[in-house]
């Protein structure tokens, strides 16, 4: 009975913990969702891109050969964040330019995913990285001790940032001015512009502080399990998942799936539910994940209006 | 009767003979005694991914549907095929035949399974299952060594894995040159087959179920049924790309070819290549296959080939590389291609008898109508907690010609779309014909004898207007598509007495001369034709219209309105129609309903209703001015 | 003599290279109701929106208030005091009333943002009690209302009004135009387009007519059929 508790215990402690980087993702797809109505599969390549950059900034270890800048992990952080908030700027100055705006939604999520790969294709060729290995966290290598269980620091700091984020951007979204606005330009772009609404500025702002939420992503996924760019897509597209739970526009809603992905993934991986098999696992996580798709859109419809309308 | 030769009737005549098409082929089979058998090789791995692709083809560009599980499925094919047909205790050691039946059927079902699954969900659930279905097969599938050879490339017991070259009558196909021309061989009949399907009135149904589900119904195609067999198609496409593959590849890939990205980049081709472009797709899956591996000596990314093909390929346009040919195409060679189409309509249309009498014939019915058309008694729908029908009931007798008004959010069309069928009533009946279709399905009531023509034009912008207007002879041509795919001529035949009947419409409707031009390039009141051709051709005895001559300056609305009474008159149709100009519905209909808040608050001649005080108060408003009935006559 | 508040000089306007309406030189003064009849495509709409920004000039000039604003965003025409209706309303479904409203109000600093809301208020009564109610819940005539407000937040002195009787029965169709009648009195320029069907002579000051590309007053000796 004691055994069982604690398992439980750990089971929603790190699986907390774990949701923490799953937040993040979603975060940018919601808020380019938000003012392009198209999948923004760029952030994809923004956060592989991020990841690269990052361990390229920050490995230091000397047996692989190169030149690497070697900075400290924490100012490695910020600086790619801030490259990924200028490669987001790009983005969204390339697409709020009228004619590219005008183009179909399917010709625009097809240049997403080209920009996604253009990023990805640069930065590979042009730093010599080793997808395997994993550089230094930013913060530090010190262990916490939550209910009983030992977390990683970079664990805690990615899960309440994601938390923080998750909050000021939808507090500032439900109430600000510019939050108004970006609602608006949601509903309808055309009739916003001729509100007065400056959609090309609100447009490229968005996308800017989506980058730097996809970089973020990057870099904390690369100290965690390295920088490998088929693992940041498998996250982006993980992310895509539960963003769509809140409808692609609710930020407090993909906050709550990737607690669930992050519980119910903790939870399969220890073998609660039975012996470890890769494959049910994944069918059961993403069997969940569709319920609660369904579950939100029955009882929120005020989420999917958008999406129901036009996937991709 | 002779069948006009058009891409209806002999499909491969008129699309696989042209001369872009012959070169193509003609390359195809030659150029390999000019190359080494490196690329021998690399071009033959094109071709199963040229095969996945018109999967991706059908299911993406004719359905409209998205399946991000592709490549999963491609790989899970061609990892089973292998393990069912490799002899000895590698595998089960089936025939070929057998293997590659079980393994494209598995995959077959999955996507059958993902069609019923997703059927009444909104569109972007797709995105999400058939992404679970990739990621769950990847992780199932891809990692067991009997299957894939693992991570390792062998067996857990730590054998190497080697495909069977299959026995085919004695041939030997294990030299790369052979093997090619094997593989080109099988892509032939594929593309034999999907040309037939495309032009089959299955394919046509596929587009339209694509399109609008909606609109497909109101013709008397099931989009259910034929949504599935769209995501059928496609599993099994993908299924066929697995097997080619698992032929030319001696040890089996590495999974890593079939991962998500891949799924992603798959996405795209139908996107680049155009709708209804099948050349294009192989071209395109031709350059996915040798352009990495020609510009290998400049060490060029592979990601960043992809991105710039995928944004360079975006920017042809919304109709892909296809449309674009299309389009310089008719810039070019305009002026031969419209004085090619001139002598053929020339050629048809000496042979026809009396327009009006082919199509009254096709309609069938020439006796006096009697009885009531359409009754709907105490209809009462509420959506979101709001009532938008609150016990609607009226008559239209056979033959009349009915109108329909009454303010904006009346529940005007909310009646036309519970009396097609298009959404249920809470409470109430609707009898066609003295019928009760209350409960039958939208898509079961053309059979019935009635026609729907929408407030929006719903027609399909990018095909023909030809391919447009037979869509509506779906439910009367009965063939089985199977006889089409295999090309048999009583088949075809038949599609070329409908398609003398479109002709017949289309001069009726004066849009013959545009006979072959894109439906979206016809003005809006030409593509509104177009709709009520595509009725027609349905065969209805009562014909539904919902404004009907909205956006229309006057002089075609009043055209729209005489062409209406026309039909009415020398076709002996029953037409409804729901509209908002007023003064038209009262100048020309015979009979007048006012709706109003969900109730019919009036019925009665044009005269009784400008009459009624009430009706006066709460919709027409003291202004109107009209002129009476009958001298409109 | 009244004020111009926009002029149109040798104006063309038309997709890419494709001319809709060319050489047009049609102007609204304060206080006018000029109405732009046409056939459906025939250039109402790319009139309307190559007043207000969204489409781009092919040739000639626009005036705004006696300052050259062919160059333009739309963002800029609407802050210069120009105000848009759009065909089918087109007002924010997921947001309230008053959220809609207040978005008409983005060309203004935000401390300004909400001296309109009384203007507005008084002009349609029908929303003051309406003001958290959910857009797309609104009756045809409502929505009507709102997006002539969310037009009128700024204070513009032009008011282009986009096919405002579509879809309304005749009852309302007169109550929208009686509002438009007294923001016209109000002193604001309005530019009304709509289908021949629906022309009011009896607000209008002046009638233009496009007729095959080009656009010409309507003389009342003329059928307007």
């Amino acid at each position: 009975m004691d055994v069982h508790l604690t398992l439980w215990k750990q089971v929603l402690v790190l699986g907390v913990a774990e949701a923490g980087l799953y937040a993040l993702l979603p975060i940018a797809l919601v808020l380019s969702y938000r003012v392009s109505r198209t999948i923004a599969f760029v952030h994809g390549g923004i956060a592989a891109s991020s990841a690269l950059l990052y361990w390229w900034f920050v490995f230091d270890n000397p047996i692989v050969p190169g030149y690497r800048p070697q900075l400290p992990p924490f100012l490695g952080l910020c600086v790619v964040v801030a490259i990924s908030a200028a490669m987001g700027a790009a983005y969204g100055i390339g697409v709020t330019i009228p004619k590219i705006a005008a183009l179909p939604r399917m010709t625009l999520t097809v240049v997403s995913l080209g920009a996604m790969m253009i990023a990805i294709g640069i930065f590979t060729s042009t730093l010599k990285v080793v997808p395997e290995s994993i550089p230094p966290s930013p913060f530090g290598n010190g262990r916490v001790t939550v209910f009983d269980v030992v977390l990683t620091s970079l664990r805690l700091a990615t899960l309440t940032m994601s938390v923080v984020l998750v909050i000021a951007l939808a507090a500032f979204l439900s109430m600000s001015r510019t939050g108004r606005h970006l609602k608006a330009i949601s509903d309808d772009l055309e009739a916003s512009a001729w509100c007065g609404v400056k959609v090309a500025k609100v447009g490229a702002g968005v996308h800017t502080a989506a980058g730097a939420v996809a970089g973020l992503a990057g870099a904390l996924i690369a100290a965690q399990s390295g920088p490998d760019p088929i693992n940041l897509i498998l996250f982006l597209l993980r992310g895509l998942t539960i963003a769509i739970v809140g409808g692609l526009m609710s930020l407090p809603l993909a906050l709550a799936a990737s607690l669930v992905v992050g519980i119910v993934e903790t939870a399969l991986t220890v073998g609660i539910v039975g012996p470890y098999s890769l494959g049910r696992n994944e069918f059961i996580l993403n069997a969940i994940l569709l319920v609660l798709i369904m579950s939100v859109a029955r009882l929120r419809p005020r989420e999917f209006y958008l999406l129901e309308r036009q996937s991709l | 009767m002779t069948v006009a030769v058009s891409p209806r009737t002999r499909p491969i005549q008129c699309t696989a003979l042209t001369t872009g098409s012959v070169l193509f082929w003609v390359a195809a089979i030659v150029w390999v005694f000019f190359r080494a058998d490196y690329w021998t090789y690399v071009v033959s791995a094109a071709i199963p991914l040229a095969v996945g692709s018109l999967g991706l083809l059908v299911l993406q560009g004719w359905a409209r549907e998205i399946s991000l599980a592709s490549a999963a499925l491609f790989g899970s094919a061609l990892y089973y095929y292998g393990w069912l047909s490799r002899p000895d205790n590698l595998g089960h050691g089936y025939p070929w035949v057998v293997a590659a039946l079980l393994a494209i059927g598995g995959v077959t079902v999955l996507m059958m399974v993902v069609a019923a699954a997703s059927v009444r969900l909104p569109g972007i659930y797709l995105v999400v299952i058939t992404l679970g279905l990739q990621v769950t097969l990847e992780k199932s599938v891809f990692p067991q060594g009997k299957l894939s050879g693992g991570i390792s490339g062998g067996t857990e017991l730590g054998q190497s894995i080697t495909n069977p070259r299959p026995y085919f009558f004695g041939l030997d196909i294990s030299g790369d040159r052979t093997m090619y021309y094997f593989l080109l061989g099988w892509l032939a009949l594929i593309v034999l087959v999907l040309v037939r399907l495309r032009h089959s009135p299955a394919g046509r149904a596929f587009l339209l179920v694509g399109a609008d589900r909606q609109a497909a119904a109101a013709v008397g195609i099931s989009p259910l049924r034929y949504r599935t067999a769209a995501f059928a198609t496609s599993g099994a496409l993908a299924g066929m790309a697995g097997v080619l593959a698992c032929w030319l590849y001696i040890n089996p890939p590495v999974f890593i070819n079939y991962l998500s990205p891949t799924s992603l980049l798959l996405l795209a081709i139908p996107v680049l290549a155009g709708r209804d472009a099948i050349g294009w797709v192989l071209v395109i899956a031709c350059f996915d296959q040798v352009l990495p591996m020609a510009l290998e000596a400049q060490h060029i990314n592979v990601f960043l080939l992809a991105g710039v093909g995928l944004i360079g390929g975006a920017f042809t346009g919304p109709r892909g590389i296809g449309g674009r040919m299309a389009d310089l195409r008719r810039r070019f060679f305009g002026d031969s291609d419209r004085a090619h189409r001139r002598r053929a309509a020339a050629l048809l249309a000496s042979e026809q008898t009396d327009v009006l009498t082919t199509v009254a014939d096709w309609l069938g019915h020439r006796e006096t109508p009697a009885g009531s058309a359409l009754s709907v008694s105490d209809v009462r729908v509420h959506i979101d907690g709001l009532t938008i029908l609150d016990g609607a009931t009226l008559d239209v007798p056979a033959g009349s010609f009915v109108g329909l008004i009454g303010p904006n959010g009346a529940g005007k069309s909310t009646l036309l779309d519970v009396i097609s069928g298009v959404r249920p009533a809470n409470a109430g009946t609707v009898a066609l014909f003295g019928q009760d279709v209350t409960h039958t399905a939208a898509w079961r009531r053309p059979r019935m004898g009635m026609s729907r023509v929408f407030q929006s034009t719903r027609i399909i912008e990018d095909l023909t207007v030809a391919d447009n207007l037979l869509l509506g002879a779906h439910h009367r041509l009965n063939m089985p598509t199977a006889a089409y795919l295999a090309g048999l001529r009583p088949a075809w035949d038949a599609s070329g007495r409908a398609e003398a009947v479109a002709r017949a419409v289309a001069t009726l409707l004066k849009i013959d001369d545009r006979w072959e031009d894109r439906a979206g390039e016809l003005s809006f009141s030409g593509r509104r034709r177009i709709e009520i051709g595509r009725a027609l051709l349905a065969g209805p005895r009562l014909l539904l219209l919902d404004e009907p001559a909205a956006g229309l300056d006057p002089n075609s609305a009043k055209a729209m309105f005489d062409l209406l009474r026309q039909l009415h008159a020398e076709l002996g149709l029953t037409i409804v129609l729901v509209e908002h100009n007023v003064t038209s519905v009262l100048e020309t209909c015979d009979l007048v309903h006012v709706l109003a808040e969900g109730k019919v608050l009036a019925s009665g001649t044009p005269a009784e209703i400008t009459a009624n005080t009430e009706v006066r108060d709460r919709y027409l408003g003291n202004r109107l001015r009209y002129t009476a009935v009958g001298s409109a006559g | 003599m009244s004020d111009v508040v926009v002029a149109t000089e040798a104006l063309s306007v038309g997709y890419g290279s494709y001319i809709v309406l060319s050489d047009v030189n049609a102007h609204v003064a304060a206080g006018e109701i000029v109405t732009l009849v046409g056939l459906n495509g025939a250039g109402k709409s790319t009139l309307l929106k190559t007043l207000i920004g969204t489409n781009p000039v092919l040739a000639g000039r626009i005036i705004l208030g006696g300052k050259d604003a062919t160059k333009w965003p739309a963002h800029r025409r609407v802050a210069a005091g120009v105000g848009f209706s759009p065909e089918g309303r087109r007002v924010f479904v997921n947001m309230s009333v008053e959220a809609n409203l207040l978005v008409g109000a983005a060309s203004l600093p935000q401390s300004r943002e909400r001296r309109g809301l009384d203007r507005v208020l008084a002009l349609f009564p029908e929303l003051r009690g309406r003001l958290e109610q959910r857009a797309g819940t609104l009756s045809g005539g409502e929505q009507q209302m709102l997006a002539i407000g969310r037009a009128l937040m700024p204070g513009p002195r032009l008011l282009l009004v986009e096919e405002p009787s579509q879809g309304l029965a005749p009852v309302v169709i007169d109550r929208v135009y009686d509002a438009l009648a007294a923001i016209a009195a109000d002193g604001v320029a309005v530019l009304i387009a709509e289908q021949f069907q629906q022309v009011r002579e009896d607000v209008s000051d002046r009638v233009l007519v496009i007729d095959a590309g080009r656009v010409t007053e309507y003389q009342p000796a003329g059928d307007l059929l």
